[in-house]
């Protein structure tokens, strides 16, 4: 494994002295290994928010198949009613479904998360913030037996003294090197001013397709406590009571930008959810390019974790989407929405 | 002399490590081959770089006005973002998280960062700000966006804010091996670029302002 660092530039690359019959120069080749690694690995898209909160447990989702090998955790705290001594503390565990790493002190998770966090007591709320970031590693996640072929679940169990988490966030890193473990990656090294391209060129197209194969947008992630969830009791699809309601019937519609690279933007989405009883339920989401549904089995009282939905946006700057479910009986308890590109 | 850095769609390649590898060993590497991989990484960079930063469900019934406690301006520089969520006639405040902001392509300029929400006011005008700065409380230099709404029902609202350059912050990162005593070297530090951005949702007349179906999103400059 060797790897070159890189900062994050993006080079310009003007069409005029590329012409088509030119004569391709080492730099030229140069400047492009730069432009494809930034493209591939510089703007990681996949990312979740938990809003305020005194306390609960909250699931965000990523894919870890993309690019991006950290994970950034940022907790931000401050005080709830009056500036007293107060602590925030959030634990962190992340699972595949099957390989579980944490809560607690583990290897393969960075342990400052879990000092309790103190935010000021100057008397000003935003003055007062105090935020703690970390960096999850993805490699060393897969080291510890987690899948690199399915979502990750992270999962954030939030306790406080006298105080508000004031948001949590979890987002992609952009990659800060080249490495020849990847299957992408073009070192802009091997092509020195008037020197010979050699066969290191293949790697350009390899890191152009990682740029179009290997991100991933969230375009939806909202994170409600697993014990203050969205509760579904309508017997045919409806707009969902709680963090998916405009209206008494009509559902919120949430604008995002679809990633346009061409052809219709496809994603997978789903919800962590369980049933109270032995029944089924089901969700789906209308976008400007369709409705498409997801069928929900039972879970008979278990939390379920289902992203199998396979919808697309529409193909234009921005579009709306919005969420409704059914449960065939009982009632269907909903603490995660996730939309993600599949690209 | 206009300058062109891509086409503005992606053009498919042949399969990378396929037969048809257009950048396979031994093959001649013509400039209109450069020109379209130029195109393509180009194109990459700035549609990969407009996402969803954060959504929020909504606020609802927020009664707060722009002079509350001692306030005395009702302009929104001066929003009281310092409000404790609970008191009664508190406006409506979020931190929405700290963003890598990077440049749209080569071009120099930021995406634009752009708040959408569904919006109504039961009464006055309702108003959403949008601050971004370096991450401590926003102060009225920083640079910030409104949308508001006088409609008894919901409506859909969008506004923009553009950043320059000069707008945005560093932030250093260097991941460290947390699976020795003590942890190892870091791997891949580096530095990008982020802002910190902060949501304020008030009514101006004390009634009721409420939103559902918040987002913030970047789009093209």
């Amino acid at each position: 494994m060797t790897t070159r660092s890189r900062d994050l530039t993006t080079p310009a690359l003007y069409s005029q002295t590329r012409p088509s019959r030119g004569t391709v120069q080492a730099s030229q080749s140069a400047a492009l290994a730069e432009l494809a690694n930034d493209a591939a690995g510089g703007h990681p898209a996949q990312r979740a928010t938990v809003l305020r909160t005194v306390g609960g447990t909250y699931h965000c989702y990523i894919w870890p198949d993309t690019t991006a090998i950290y994970y950034a955790v940022r907790v931000t705290a401050s005080w709830r009613t009056a500036p007293v001594f107060n602590a925030s503390s959030v634990t962190l565990a992340v699972t595949d479904g099957t390989t579980t790493v944490g809560p607690g002190a583990s290897v393969y998770l960075p342990r400052n998360l879990l000092a309790p966090i103190h935010p000021g007591v100057s008397g000003a709320r935003l003055v007062d913030f105090e935020t703690r970031e970390v960096f999850v590693q993805r490699d060393s996640l897969v080291a510890a037996g987690l899948s690199p072929s399915v979502p990750w679940r992270f999962t954030f169990v939030v306790t406080t003294v006298a105080t508000y988490v004031e948001a949590i966030e979890i987002a992609e890193v952009s990659r800060f090197a080249t490495d020849t473990a990847d299957t992408y990656g073009a070192d802009p090294d091997y092509y020195q001013p008037r020197s010979i391209i050699d066969d290191n060129v293949v790697s350009i197209g390899a890191t152009l397709e990682a740029a179009y194969d290997l991100q991933r947008r969230t375009y939806h992630a909202v994170s409600l406590d697993e014990g203050a969830h969205d509760d579904v009791t309508s017997g045919t699809y409806a707009p969902i009571p709680g963090s998916q309601l405009e209206s008494a019937g009509v559902a919120s519609r949430w604008q995002v930008r679809p990633r346009l690279m061409g052809g219709v933007p496809e994603v997978q989405f789903g919800v962590r959810y369980r049933t109270t009883g032995a029944h089924t339920g089901g969700v789906r989401i209308t976008t400007g390019a369709g409705t498409y549904t997801l069928t929900l089995p039972t879970t008979s009282g278990a939390w379920v974790d289902d992203f199998t939905g396979v919808g697309y946006l529409a193909q234009t700057t921005t579009d709306e989407i919005y969420w409704e479910a059914f449960s065939s009986a009982g009632t269907m308890h909903i603490a995660s929405y996730w939309i993600v590109e599949t690209p | 002399m206009t300058t062109i850095t891509t086409a503005g769609i992606w053009i498919d390649l042949p399969t990378s490590g396929g037969a048809a590898d257009r950048f396979r060993a031994d093959q001649p590497l013509g400039a209109g081959l450069v020109q379209i991989a130029s195109s393509n990484a180009e194109f990459a960079c700035r549609e990969n770089n407009l996402r969803t930063l954060w959504e929020h469900p909504g606020f609802t019934d927020v009664d707060g006005t722009l002079d509350l406690f001692g306030y005395t301006t009702s302009d929104v520089i001066e929003f009281p973002w310092d409000i404790v969520p609970t008191v009664p006639g508190a406006v409506g405040v979020a931190y929405a998280g700290a963003h890598r902001m990077r440049g749209y392509g080569s071009t120099g300029d930021l995406p634009l960062i752009t708040i959408s929400a569904r919006l109504k006011a039961g009464g006055g005008s309702a108003g959403v700000v949008l601050v971004a700065n370096g991450g401590s409380r926003p102060q009225p230099s920083d640079r910030y966006a409104v949308i508001g709404s006088t409609s008894a029902t919901y409506e859909r609202k969008t506004g923009t804010l553009a950043l320059t350059l000069g707008d945005v912050f560093s932030r250093s990162i260097a991941p460290v091996v947390e699976d020795t005593t003590p942890p190892g070297a870091p791997i891949e530090p580096g530095v990008d670029t982020i802002v910190h951005l902060w949501v304020g949702v008030w009514n101006s007349s004390g009634a009721k302002t409420s939103t559902r179906g918040m987002t913030i999103y970047l789009g093209a400059p």
